[in-house]
C-alpha cells in the first residue's frame, strides 16, 4: 500500500544548519587599524578586550598591537570565518608591509613620560566619529598632526599621561569606567600609584559623580568627560592640559592649541 | 512493482547496498499529530506580541520519544525562513549551578568566550548579547540537567528564566522528562508562566497503524511488508513500548537486516531475529546472566 498520512523525511540537525559565526559583527571603518577593530568586535560581543585575547588563542599583554604588525594566516582565517568580514579586508587593516616597519611608533606602552608610546590619536577625529576608532595612519611616527583637523596628535591621556592600553581593558564599555569623575583619571591620584589604568582608549563617557555604570550600547557621542568635574562646565576636547593644575581648574578656558607634550 | 514506496524513495532501490542502508538509517522527522500540534504552539509563541510577563512552554515526555526532533525541526524551519535568527537552541550542560548554565547559553549563541572564569562576567556577556540579538525563543534541550544540584542553584536558574522573559521578552521552551514538569509546578510563580505540551507515548490504534504505513512507504525495500497488519503491528508495539524513537529504531533495524539478507521485506520472524529487548525490560533481562 502507498505511504500513509504522516510526513516522514530525513531530518536536518540544528547544529548542522546554524552558522558558526560570532553573534555580533562589526564593520571595519575606513582606514581602521586592526587592533581597534578587534577591540570593538570584542566589546560588541560582550567580552572585554583583555579576555578576547584568549578567545583568539593569544597571550596577555599587547596582543592586538602585535597582530597589527604580524597577522598569521590562521588568525586572519579564523576572524574571517567568525565574522562576516572578508579575509582580504582583515589583512588590509594590519600594517604588515615591510616598507612601513621603520616608520612605525615603537611597541611600548609603559614608557617614560618623555618617550612616545605605541599609538597616537587625534581627539577631534575621535570626537566627530559616530563609532570612534583608531586610524592606521596614526601608528606612523612620521605623522605628528592630523590631516583633517590640523591639530597635533597625542599619544597619551592628557590628564594622567598613560599610554593607550585598550588591549588591556577589562571593562565592557568604551569608557573610563574605572575612574570617578572627581579626580580626572582616578587611579593615580586616589591610590598614589602610577599603574597604567586600564580601560582608557581615548574616549570617555560623562559620569555623574562616582557612578561606574556599565554601558550596553556603544555611546554614540564622544564625551569630554576626561576633563570634566561633575560640577564644572565641560571644556572643549582637544585643548591641552597641564598636570600641575588641580583637577577642577581644568575646565577653565585654555585657548592655546599648543600641544604641551610635544611642544609643537 | 514497489507500489508501496513513495515516489522519491523508489530510486533508492537501484542504489548500492551501502547507500540504501545509509538512507534507511538516517534520522527521520516524523510529522505525527502531537508534533504538528507542538509546532503550532511554538509558532504561536514566536508570533505573539511583546508581553511583560514571561510566557514559556514545556515539552515534556518520556525519553526517546521525539521531543528534540520536534524542537529542532521547528528551529531549522525558522532558520531557513527568516533573515534574522529568532529561535535559538541551547544544549543544557550537565553540571550543576549557574556557571554551567551560562556556559551552555554562550555556547548556543556561538559567542567568543574569554578566559575569565567569573560568573558575573558571563552574566554580563549574556545580557549584552541577548540585548543585541533579541531572540524570541530559547529552546533548552535536556533541561533536567540544569535541575540537578542544590535548591539554590535550581532557584537561580529559574530566576534567570523569569528575568530574561521580563527584560528581553524571551520565551523559554524547556524540553525534558517529567522532572521538568515537577520542578516548574512546585511554585505557582513558575507554574503560571509555563504551559505544558505533552509528548506522550503512542497508543495502539489507528494513528499507530498510520505511522507504520508511512514508515513502510519511506523504507527502500523491494517488497511490501504490510507493517500495519495485526501480528506485525502488535509485535512492534510491544517491543517499542510506544516510544517514537524505539519504533523507528526497531523498524529500521529490521529493514537493514532484510536488505542485507535479501529478503526485502520485514516479517515477524525478521523482527524476532533481532532479539530486541524493550527498554524497560533491559535491567533484568535474561541476557544479563550471560554477561556475568
Amino acid at each position: 500500500m502507498t505511504g500513509g498520512a504522516l510526513a516522514i523525511e530525513i531530518r536536518e540537525r540544528y547544529r548542522d544548519v546554524v552558522r558558526d559565526r560570532w553573534p555580533v559583527s562589526v564593520d571595519p571603518q575606513p582606514d581602521e587599524l586592526l587592533s581597534s577593530w578587534l577591540h570593538r568586535l570584542a566589546l560588541a560581543n560582550g567580552i572585554a578586550p583583555r579576555s578576547f585575547a584568549s578567545a583568539l588563542g593569544l597571550g596577555e599583554g599587547m596582543w592586538s598591537p602585535r597582530l597589527d604588525l604580524q597577522l598569521p594566516r590562521e588568525a586572519a582565517a579564523l576572524l574571517a570565518d567568525r565574522t562576516n568580514v572578508r579575509q582580504e579586508t582583515i589583512s588590509a587593516m594590519a600594517m604588515t608591509e615591510p616598507a612601513l616597519t621603520p616608520l612605525l611608533l615603537p611597541l611600548r606602552e609603559n614608557v617614560h613620560r618623555n618617550r612616545s608610546s605605541w599609538m597616537q590619536y587625534c581627539p577631534l577625529c575621535l570626537a566627530s566619529d559616530e563609532a570612534p576608532y583608531f586610524r592606521r595612519r596614526w601608528r606612523l611616527a612620521s605623522r605628528i598632526s592630523c590631516s583633517a583637523h590640523g591639530c597635533g596628535l597625542r599619544d597619551r591621556c592628557p590628564a594622567c599621561r598613560t599610554a593607550i592600553v585598550s588591549f588591556d581593558q577589562v571593562e565592557l564599555a568604551l569608557s573610563i569606567s574605572a575612574h570617578g569623575a572627581a579626580s580626572i583619571c582616578g587611579l593615580p591620584q586616589r591610590q598614589g600609584s602610577t599603574r597604567p589604568h586600564v580601560g582608557w582608549n581615548a574616549r570617555s563617557r560623562i559620569y555623574a559623580g562616582w557612578n561606574r555604570q556599565r554601558i550596553r550600547r556603544q555611546p554614540s557621542m564622544l564625551s569630554r568627560a576626561c576633563y570634566a568635574h561633575p560640577s564644572s562646565p565641560i571644556s572643549a576636547w582637544g585643548e591641552p592640559l597641564r598636570i600641575s593644575r588641580p583637577p577642577h581648574a581644568f575646565a577653565a578656558s585654555i585657548s592655546s592649541r599648543q600641544n604641551v607634550w610635544t611642544g609643537l | 512493482m514497489a507500489d508501496h514506496l513513495l515516489d522519491h524513495v523508489r530510486p533508492y532501490l537501484d542504489q548500492s547496498m551501502e547507500e540504501r542502508i545509509a538512507y534507511i538509517l538516517a534520522p527521520p522527522w516524523v510529522g505525527h499529530q502531537v508534533a504538528l500540534q507542538a509546532h503550532e504552539r511554538l509558532a504561536e509563541l514566536l508570533a505573539r506580541p511583546p508581553a511583560l510577563r514571561t510566557r514559556g512552554l514545556m515539552l515534556v515526555g518520556p525519553y526517546a520519544n521525539g521531543k528534540t526532533m520536534i524542537a529542532e525541526r521547528f528551529a531549522v524551519e525558522r532558520l531557513r525562513a527568516a533573515e534574522r535568527q529568532r529561535v535559538w537552541g541551547v544544549q543544557t550542560r550537565e553540571g550543576a549551578g549557574l556557571a554551567h548554565f551560562y556556559g551552555s547559553i554562550l555556547q548556543a549563541l556561538r559567542a567568543p568566550v574569554g578566559n575569565n572564569r567569573d560568573i558575573g562576567r558571563k552574566a554580563e556577556q549574556i545580557d549584552h548579547l541577548l540585548g543585541s540579538l533579541k531572540p524570541r525563543i530559547l529552546i533548552f534541550d535536556e533541561f533536567h540537567n540544569a535541575l540537578r544540584g542544590r535548591a539554590r542553584d535550581v532557584e537561580a536558574v529559574l530566576a534567570f528564566l523569569r528575568r530574561i522573559g521580563r527584560q528581553f521578552d524571551i520565551s523559554p521552551v524547556l524540553i525534558g522528562e517529567v522532572a521538568v514538569y515537577d520542578f516548574i509546578n512546585e511554585t505557582s510563580e513558575m507554574a503560571s508562566r509555563f504551559e505544558l505540551q505533552a509528548v506522550p507515548r503512542w497508543q495502539y490504534g489507528e494513528e499507530f497503524l498510520t505511522l507504520l504505513d508511512s514508515l513502510e512507504g519511506v523504507l527502500p525495500l523491494a517488497r511490501a511488508s504490510d507493517l500495519s497488519d495485526e501480528p506485525l503491528a502488535r509485535t512492534i508495539f510491544q517491543l517499542s513500548e510506544g516510544l517514537t524513537g524505539e519504533i523507528v529504531a526497531i523498524v529500521t533495524a529490521a529493514a537493514v537486516a532484510a536488505a542485507r539478507l535479501g529478503a526485502e521485506r520485514i516479517t515477524k520472524s525478521g523482527l524476532e531475529a533481532l532479539h530486541y529487548i524493550p527498554v524497560s525490560k533491559r535491567r533484568r533481562a535474561p541476557l544479563r546472566n550471560e554477561l556475568l
